[in-house]
């Protein structure tokens, strides 16, 4: 029962918050692929510009010389005549030139992806975090929310294991399709001009310096949305606590407390503000620009834990405590 | 008989206000107990603390626990309808079939489908297309599903027309009340209840002023139409509430000898609205005149 309700709070969340949630992810990974249509139509070693010449269509290139291939009508004389691929340029010639060309642009898509699918959730779910405990006490669902056996804490916890869950799902799903699209589409091509569908696979995973795996991008997004918990927890707590505006109440405690400092450090009392912001930062920057878990010590974990657990009980505290119906 | 609801002496204020003012209240299991009382008695309030939604001072205990304390395990047993514009209106009405099957334990998803089947309410439909009606309906669709020992009804046909209401409370008799359960309605239409109703509590300033069976009403409360000649005597017995009506005047007594009150003047059964006014905004000036004794 405990999580068939915890499932249902999950898809409470997806239901509530489908346009962040799913629409756009989905409309990421819809721009990744057109990009990477686009820059498979625009490369000069795959495909290069559609054109027209001499009754062909240029399909491979900017220059002929340069073409994997084109298109010919066989019949040269009218254009319903039956078209046919003729390699110009040899797969063997490209992978000798750049063993790693194509490997690199699979892996390439998939950096893309994820760095755009980041900035997206991180924008998606600085605005969830914000609405998330306040716009139900702004409307009377609220009375039927609470009219369920469904504990606040377990109401919380739900919101904080979307904002640490979600976006790596999400990448892993959505790196997955494009990584499939993206093979699809090299190997497609490739073997239109002659190259063996096998020798095209394997080219693809062949770079010196080896690409992160699907997994480890999935787990570069865990890394950063789990770094990032303090930060959406401090916004949900925000949220539990506003009465009008969380997004005015999350801007102005920390401008505070900046301030704070700086003036404090202008009169010689170092209050560690600054120190503890770059340290953060700076741990962030690293696991992030290294993607390995263990390039931020366990002890930036205990704190980024401990702070997140303080902002999340207070919010389950707020929600049980402080606001009536 | 199980008590359901216990409260002793509970109390709440609002901004120094009291808004419950030390509230005595036995519910009984099997019961159907109308709250009734002007706006601003306290209603809300009380049926908020019993609810657990707001903390309430004094003694009040739902099924023996504290509701505040207790409130996701009381919801298991408790249902609660507040007015009709509850229902999150993004929701699609499959979705809060779902919603509700995935989180509450005694959740019956055929009752639900079955009785949604009588209505006009398609599963597709979100919230918010739905007419007001309908959404009460869909509301007591999932409420009378859920094998609740306790429902809750707040204003539960406020907005409503006459038809729906009356749909609401036929369904509520005969497809979800028997003896093992118990209602607690507040509402303003005191005339549409007054034929469901077992208990009686009137609710005043936070005070409860009037608690009684219905069985019990007709030998408390009698109304008398007193005719010129006799209003001098009927007054000395001291009537609650004092009204004119044509060809003399309309009294109605707590507590009075009906044998006395009989030789005065024609002796009615009041109706619980009567009693109500009586009790809350009782009148005993008739042409300037205050009859009090």
């Amino acid at each position: 029962m405990r999580t068939k309700l915890l499932l249902t709070q999950i898809k409470r969340e997806f239901w509530e918050h489908k346009t962040g949630f799913v629409y756009a992810p989905l409309l990421v990974t819809g721009l990744v692929l057109l990009i990477l249509v686009v820059a498979a139509i625009y490369s000069r070693e795959i495909i290069g510009v559609f054109g027209h010449e001499n009754g062909s269509i240029q399909f491979a290139c900017k220059s002929t010389d340069n073409c994997l291939f084109e298109i010919k009508n066989s019949d040269s004389g009218g254009a319903s005549g039956v078209m046919e691929l003729v390699q110009k340029r040899d797969f063997e010639s490209i992978v000798a030139r750049d063993p790693e060309f194509f490997g690199k642009f699979v892996y390439s898509v998939l950096i893309v992806n994820l760095v755009l699918l980041s900035i997206t959730y991180c924008i998606v779910l600085a605005i969830y975090t914000h609405g998330a405990l306040l716009d139900d006490r702004k409307s009377r669902d609220i009375l039927f929310w609470r009219s369920m056996p469904v504990s606040e804490t377990v109401n919380v916890l739900v919101k904080l294991v979307i904002v640490i869950g979600l976006p790596p799902v999400a990448l892993l799903l959505s790196s997955l399709f494009l990584f499939l699209c993206a093979t699809a589409a090299t190997a497609g091509v490739l073997s239109m001009a002659g190259a063996p569908v096998a020798l095209v696979m394997k080219q693809i995973f062949v770079i010196d310096v080896p690409p992160p795996t699907i997994l480890e991008l999935v787990g570069m997004g865990l890394l950063m949305f789990l770094l990032l918990a303090p930060i959406f927890s401090y916004f949900l707590f925000c949220s539990a606590l506003a009465k009008k505006s969380p997004v005015i109440l999350s801007s102005v405690l920390p401008v505070g407390v900046w301030f704070l400092g700086s003036i404090l450090a202008d009169i010689g009392i170092n209050s560690h503000v600054r120190e503890v912001w770059s340290a953060y930062s700076d741990a962030l920057v690293r696991a992030l620009s290294s993607a390995k878990f263990a390039a931020v010590g366990w002890q930036a974990y205990l704190v980024i834990f401990a702070v997140t657990a303080l902002f999340i009980c207070g919010a389950i505290w707020l929600r049980n405590n402080r606001y009536e119906i | 008989m199980n008590t359901i609801i216990q409260a002793r002496g509970v109390r709440k204020q609002f901004n120094g206000k009291p808004v419950l003012d030390g509230i005595n209240l036995t519910v009984p299991s099997g019961r159907i107990v109308g709250l009734i009382g002007p706006n601003g008695a306290g209603k809300t309030t009380l049926l908020k603390g019993i609810l657990g939604l707001a903390p309430v001072q004094g003694d009040l205990q739902v099924f023996g626990l504290d509701p505040v304390k207790h409130r996701v395990k009381l919801l298991e047993d408790v249902a609660f309808i507040a007015d009709t514009a509850i229902l999150p209106r993004w929701m699609k009405v499959q979705q809060l079939l779902d919603y509700v099957e995935g989180v509450h334990p005694k959740f019956n998803r055929p009752k639900a489908l079955a009785f949604l089947q009588k209505t006009q309410i398609a599963l597709h439909s979100r919230v918010r297309e739905l007419s007001k009606g309908m959404v009460t309906q869909l509301h007591l669709a999932l409420i009378m599903a859920i094998d609740s020992r306790l429902l809750v009804l707040d204003e539960p046909t406020l907005g409503l027309d006459i038809v729906y209401r009356k749909q609401f409370y036929e369904a509520l008799l005969n497809d979800y009340y028997d003896a093992q359960k118990t209602i607690v309605i507040t509402t303003h239409q005191v005339e549409e209840i007054e034929g469901i109703l077992t208990d009686l509590i009137f609710i005043h300033n936070g005070k409860i002023v009037l608690e009684t069976s219905m069985d019990d009403l007709p030998q408390h409360f009698m109304a008398l139409q007193v005719e010129p000649p006799q209003q001098t005597a009927a007054l000395a017995l001291g009537p609650i509430d004092v009204r004119p009506m044509l060809g003399g005047l309309r009294m109605l007594f707590e507590n009075a000898n009906a044998a006395q009150l009989q030789t005065l003047g024609r002796l009615l059964q009041p109706s619980v609205a009567d009693v109500f006014v009586a009790k809350i905004a009782p009148n005993l000036h008739v042409k300037g005149e205050f009859y009090a004794n």
